[in-house]
């Protein structure tokens, strides 16, 4: 094998064209007569023989285009001579007639080998669901949605493979080894906690007013403590005892807590929280919190967080589990109502703890931490220890905790789920309807009673094995949701590319713009297919945008072109430890918010363009921001209060939209100081484009060479970089990377502008220079320049016309569509989107609607 | 290949145990012929000892066995002891060693004081990763209290659920009343989504075909393993006689026998081969589940190991004694393990020459973590040399506490880890910080 190249070459040669088996149409170029002599003349010198040149070897008699590894060879070859890198300077040229020959003749055998690998038919393959959208078509089918909970199903299963450009490749999602029973275990878990069949548990509610509560030493200050019974019980072991620590009573009544951190002094003790300790009940069902809550925020400050959890109340065995986190950014004298919904099943919290010790132990704290740095003041000796900040305080008036048995019996997710049996007596009946309705939802298209069959068929082996009416249903709703009709997103093909159905096209819509199954109104138009209406497609897209769920669009799409999932996973240092009194767990959550946000930022911003149908242009240059008070206090920008992400005029060093975006350098950055060569890679990969290329396997990163050779320390760093690249002769793909690097050296790892000199506020920021030059030779002298030149709306003489920034997006989004890399028969579609963009003024929307209604989004 | 699939449709349901050995490899393959697989017990008492009494005086081969080790005399040619172990940057003390002690992760602490936050892997979950997949059931992670209180942390640094409940683990290792059954419904449900696939797959285009057989690949591996499990019951491989396991013992309030059982369990399933890797852990760190000893004294356990404080034993009479008596308690068990598989034969040696029993703790005196007090017993045939005690970290007097942390060059908990993942051919070089395997150690 000839695993050290990108490309295996040699072995695609050798397996034969199946491609000849196609039916020669208009084949007015032929290999034989045309393409081969070409190849001859120009390119076998090197490239031919037991060992070519670049393991790239074009001497064969015949050419084959059957697989994947061979058709990349071949555009490999096209974008080689495309972009005139081949053949080289001392070796004759092809004449542009040559050149035509030569690569039309490769994209359209590149296109034929794709249809033929295709079944004949389709161009898309079929495609399984990522795990996060399985975990919410459960969700979605079963309707386990609950008030400030999140579930993470998604969480319980294998993680996908993923391109690095693309998180829904069908190509890459395939089904490995023992997967299929961690979709069984979760399915089973989930229908497990839909379905109830046991009989109520014991009612309770617990009414606990702050009022009802004694005044009482608690920790290093005062606090309340009481006993509370609840409604539906009398008798001393149902009652929960309820501490209040280091709270401060309202003139209301009610109490305010500061955060938990806040430990310096003023009597206040770091683990302000309310303690609810609830006897230990039968952990079946959904456990409901209700708190009425407000906030008292001091000026410059946040909102604080109300974070409640579940705790098991064991000294040395503690187990604590968040169950919701709730910004809660209402005045104090504006009192609302925040519902938990907790369901049982379906979070993992040791219950067998509790039960030992007999109680269930629900927390109320503050975890506010501080949006900007703070660093402590020097405190004059002997004097009091006073804390320097005034802090945002949650005010909580009354909690309300209700047991799994009260209300409805069985539970309303029991209910929903069986609707469609309503009211039908005979069991299996029922169980058709109930079954019906469920895999119609999960298969998201119309299910025929014969498909339903085997289902029914094993719910009345289960009723004969004994179970219940209901506790029957389990295993044939599991059964549904692991079916490959559920997993797959199946569309039936004819012999020829030919137009969806209706429904499969509402698939594609709703898993492309909704990450999740298609609602009434997209079925309805599916089934009846009016859909396929161009008229009513675009006002079904139009509706969808509008839609809250296009968020996972957004964010799904954003996230992946940015690599802002980076900010989490890779090591990047802060340093908010040293800017925040030094307390590191008040450090760590600060930075797992501000990560939050960092990330948040590029999407919200692109959610607005979409929203607005602004023109994709405003992705890199604008004169606004999208940010809340936290990015505000990041960027040194006035006054801006509240978590909400909102508009505000950018200042003049962030007008780059995208490219100026802390959260997008640092993602670029990957944590590293010094990250010329790395930002290259993401630039020319996620803004120009074009795939930099896989460094050969001895290449050390910069840093690591420049420690072992001196010589190379002491250089400035541009002449580093090109030593670098010019001592690993890799210059073939540096020559395009490292000119790019250049235009964020005013940034640092973290995206904020590299500081002035310490302790000389006066002198003027250093002069960096920024210039470098794109791929094609075109310069930059900085930043506002780069993104101008990516920003050409039209050809303009002179210029190459390639690296387009809505050129890469609409081809980033067309291929996030279509759930696969676009590969050379997909230039006809992408320069009719982009003909169309042109006289549509580059609005996203229109991009959008235009990709939809394309023969490749409709027809497969 | 051979794989497991075809061999079990041509083994049919009842196949002869050990019986997956054919398809071993690696290292193990390397081993004579006749030798048993190797296996590796993981035994953590945490909260400390009675330092005074639990390390031998004399270090090497010619050691006096000390009074809490007594019980241990059988197997001192069987067994090494160590002195002055520490974790690699010599922290990883207080209540935090049972989150440290198999993952040599010294920064593990938890925000939420004592709650199990995200760790780094533990060496027995490390191991499993590699090799537990040639058993029916990769590890054996066991605790009295279960679910998260436990030393196993997956390759996420998420503690593993332990098992607490002997009924629950003898139904895993032996079948419980309806295990058949349960088995038998997820077979069906399995059936049925194979035909739905393979009736799907008949309206699809070649290439969407190839797609949903790696989907169909998938419900068979499944169905293999659910196959190798009904064959594995059904053929009820020991005629175990459950008259002598207490299976419905409260952890609490008859802690020998629910520890009897337990170890018993732990044998059977080693002896079977069902799996290669345990770990058990006693309790948490500070002994809220057993509190109490009333046979050594009227303080709490926790209490008694907190008021030792490096006090000379006369000082601190009440609180050392209830100490040794915990202490010598778990020996015991320890001994009557050890002695278990000492007289199961396996291959062509014993059962406890082909097992490593890492046996101690992550607490020396009160919340310290030097000198831990550490033994490895077992695994002779595994390439491991016994029979001394061995002592690291000279530098440091008895007590561990005159220099803070551990030379760069002096032996850590993660070597010994390292040594035992790698006599079962699992490479476990840097794991938790570990610079070496132990040359002492090795035949």
């Amino acid at each position: 094998m000839n695993n050290g190249s990108a490309w295996h070459v040699v072995g695609w040669v050798a397996v034969l064209a199946t491609s000849a088996s196609l039916a020669p149409a208009d084949d007015a170029v032929t290999f034989d007569r045309d393409v081969r002599p070409l190849l001859t003349r120009h390119c076998v010198k090197c490239h031919g023989g037991e060992d070519p040149a670049g393991s790239m070897r074009l001497d064969a008699s015949e050419a084959s285009f059957a697989d994947a590894k061979a058709r990349e060879g071949w555009e490999k070859v096209y974008s080689q001579l495309v972009r005139g890198e081949m053949p080289p300077p001392e070796m004759p040229r092809l004449n542009p007639d040559e050149l035509e020959v030569v690569t039309s003749w490769i994209r359209r055998e590149s296109e034929r080998g794709l249809i033929a690998e295709r079944g004949g038919a389709g161009r898309t393959v079929m495609r399984r669901l990522t795990r996060v959208e399985y975990a919410r078509l459960l969700e979605d089918v079963l309707g386990l949605h609950f008030k400030n909970v999140r579930l993470n199903l998604h969480e319980r299963l294998p993680i996908d493979p993923q391109s690095p450009e693309l998180v829904n490749d069908g190509e890459l999602l395939n089904f490995q080894n023992l997967h299929l029973k961690s979709y069984v275990d979760l399915a089973e878990r989930v229908v497990a906690a839909a379905i109830t069949d046991e009989p109520r548990p014991e009612p309770f509610t617990y009414r606990i007013d702050p009022r009802s509560l004694e005044p009482t030493k608690l920790g290093n200050g005062e606090g309340l403590r009481g006993q509370v019974a609840p409604n539906e019980h009398a008798g001393k072991s149902w009652l929960a005892s309820v501490s209040v620590v280091s709270a401060e009573r309202t003139d209301a009544g009610g109490v305010r807590m500061p955060p938990r951190y806040d430990s310096f002094g003023g009597g206040i003790s770091h683990n302000a929280a309310w303690n609810i300790s609830v006897p230990f009940f039968r952990p079946t069902g959904v456990l409901r919190i209700r708190i009425r809550a407000g906030a008292i925020i001091p000026p410059g400050e946040g909102a604080p967080v109300m974070r409640v959890s579940l705790n098991n109340e064991r000294v040395n065995e503690k187990f604590i589990l968040d169950v919701a986190s709730i910004t809660v950014a209402n005045a104090a004298d504006e009192l609302r109502d925040y519902e938990i919904e907790v369901p049982l099943e379906l979070v993992d919290f040791p219950y067998i703890l509790c039960e030992r010790s007999g109680q269930m132990l629900v927390q109320i704290g503050n975890e506010y931490v501080p949006l900007g740095d703070r660093i402590m003041p020097p405190r004059e000796k002997g004097a009091a220890n006073v804390w320097p900040w005034e802090e945002p305080r949650l005010v909580i008036d009354e909690v309300v905790i209700t047991g799994p048995g009260s209300g409805q019996w069985p539970p309303e997710l029991h209910r929903a789920v069986t609707a469609a049996g309503e009211n039908i007596a005979d069991d299996e009946l029922r169980a058709t309807a109930i079954l019906r309705d469920v895999a119609a939802k999960a298969w998201r298209r119309p299910v025929t009673a014969d498909e339903i069959g085997p289902f029914v068929a094993l719910y009345k082996q289960r009723l004969a094995d004994g179970q219940s009416r209901d506790g029957g249903l389990r295993e044939p709703l599991v059964a549904i949701l692991v079916s490959p009709q559920a997993l797959y997103l199946v569309e039936h093909k004819a012999a020829r590319p030919a137009a969806l159905s209706g429904m499969e096209l509402a698939n594609r819509m709703s898993f492309f713009l909704w990450g999740g199954r298609p609602d009434g109104e997209l079925s309805g138009l599916g089934i009846s297919g009016k859909l396929r209406d161009p008229a009513v497609l675009a006002s079904q897209v139009e509706r969808m945008l509008d839609d809250s769920r296009s968020e996972v669009f957004i964010t799904e799409f954003v996230t992946r072109l940015l690599a802002l999932e980076r900010l989490e996973h890779d090591p990047i240092n802060f340093d908010l430890h040293v800017r925040t009194f030094s307390k590191k767990p008040v450090a760590e959550v600060r930075e797992r918010r501000l990560e939050h946000d960092l990330t948040l930022e590029p999407v919200r911003y692109f959610g607005h363009v979409l929203r607005n149908n602004r023109p994709v242009h405003e992705l890199i240059g604008s004169d606004y921001l999208i940010v809340n008070d936290r990015l505000a206090k990041y960027y040194g920008l006035a006054e801006v209060e509240g978590g909400e992400f909102r508009v505000v005029p950018a200042p003049e060093d962030r007008r780059r939209g995208w490219l100026t975006m802390a959260g997008v350098v640092a993602a670029a950055s990957r944590g590293n100081k010094e990250a010329t060569i790395l930002r290259g890679v993401y630039l020319l990969d996620r803004f120009l484009g074009e795939h930099p290329g896989v460094p050969p396997g001895n290449v050390e990163p910069l840093e690591a060479q420049a420690k072992v050779e001196k010589k190379l320390k002491s250089l400035p760093l541009r002449e580093q970089v090109a030593l670098h690249t010019a001592v690993n002769t890799c210059a073939l793909c540096h020559r395009k990377i490292d000119p790019l690097g250049f235009v964020w050296a005013e940034f640092d790892h973290l995206g904020k502008k590299a500081a002035r000199p310490a302790g000389k506020p006066d002198t003027p920021a250093p002069v960096v220079d920024c210039s470098g030059k794109l791929p094609d030779g075109r310069a930059f002298a900085d930043l506002a320049e780069f993104a101008e030149l990516l920003n050409a709306r039209k050809e303009s003489a002179g210029s190459t016309g390639r690296y387009r920034f809505g050129e890469v997006l609409i081809r980033r989004l067309t291929a996030y569509a279509l759930s696969r890399p676009l590969n050379l028969a997909d230039d006809k579609l992408i320069s009719s989107l982009v003909q169309r963009a042109e006289s549509d003024g580059w609005r996203l929307r229109e991009i959008i609607k235009a990709i939809i209604g394309s023969e490749s989004f409709t027809s497969g | 290949m051979f794989n497991r699939r075809t061999f079990l449709r041509a083994a049919g349901v009842c196949m002869p145990l050990p019986w997956l050995e054919s398809m071993a490899h690696g290292s193990e393959a390397a081993r004579a012929a006749g030798a048993g697989p190797g296996r590796a017990v993981f035994f953590m008492v945490p909260s400390g000892v009675n330092m005074w009494r639990w390390h031998p005086k004399e270090f090497g081969p010619e050691y006096q066995l000390s009074s809490t080790l007594a019980a241990l005399e059988p197997f001192r040619k069987e067994m090494t002891i160590f002195s002055g172990l520490e974790h690699t940057k010599g922290g990883g003390g207080g209540h935090y060693e049972v989150g440290v002690w198999l993952t040599g992760n010294t920064k593990f602490e938890n925000k939420d004081s004592l709650a199990i936050g995200p760790n780094t892997i533990s060496i027995d979950q490390h191991i499993a990763n590699e090799i537990g997949g040639r058993t029916r059931i990769p590890s054996l992670v066991l605790s009295a209290p279960g679910g998260t209180v436990t030393a196993s942390f997956d390759a996420k640094g998420a503690p593993v659920s332990a098992e607490n409940n002997l009924r629950r683990l003898f139904g895993e290792l032996f079948g419980s009343p309806d295990v058949m059954q349960r088995l038998a419904r997820r077979a069906s449900l399995l059936d049925l989504v194979g035909e739905q696939a393979k009736s799907l797959s008949k309206q699809l285009g070649q290439s969407d075909r190839r797609r949903l057989d790696d989907y169909l690949e998938s419900v068979r591996s499944v169905e293999g393993r659910l196959q190798a499990d009904r064959g594995y019951f059904a053929s009820r491989p020991l005629p175990i006689d459950t008259e002598d396991l207490k299976l419905d013992v409260d952890p609490q309030r008859q802690r020998e026998d629910y520890f009897k059982t337990m170890l018993e369990l732990t044998a059977l399933a080693l002896r079977n081969d069902q799996t290669r890797i345990v770990s058990i852990l006693t309790c948490g760190s500070g002994h809220e589940f057993f509190a109490q000893w009333p046979d050594f004294g009227k303080m709490s356990h926790h209490q008694a190991s907190h008021g030792t404080n490096f006090k000379p034993e006369e000082e601190e009479a009440k609180s050392y004694a209830l100490l040794e008596g915990v202490d010598k308690w778990f020996v015991a068990h320890l001994a009557r393990f050890l002695q278990r598989l000492n007289e199961t034969q396996d291959g062509d040696g014993t059962l406890l020459a082909n097992t490593m029993v890492l046996y101690g703790g992550g607490m020396s005196w009160t919340h310290q973590s030097s000198n831990l007090p550490m033994l490895l017993a077992g695994g002779s045939n595994l390439g491991l040399k016994h029979g001394s005690h061995l002592r690291f970290n000279p530098h440091k007097n008895f007590m561990g506490q005159l220099e803070k942390g551990v030379k760069p060059e002096e032996t850590t908990v993660s070597d010994v880890l390292r040594t035992m993942s790698e006599r079962l051919g699992v490479a476990a070089a840097g794991f938790g910080g570990s610079r070496q395997v132990i040359d002492e150690l090795l035949a």
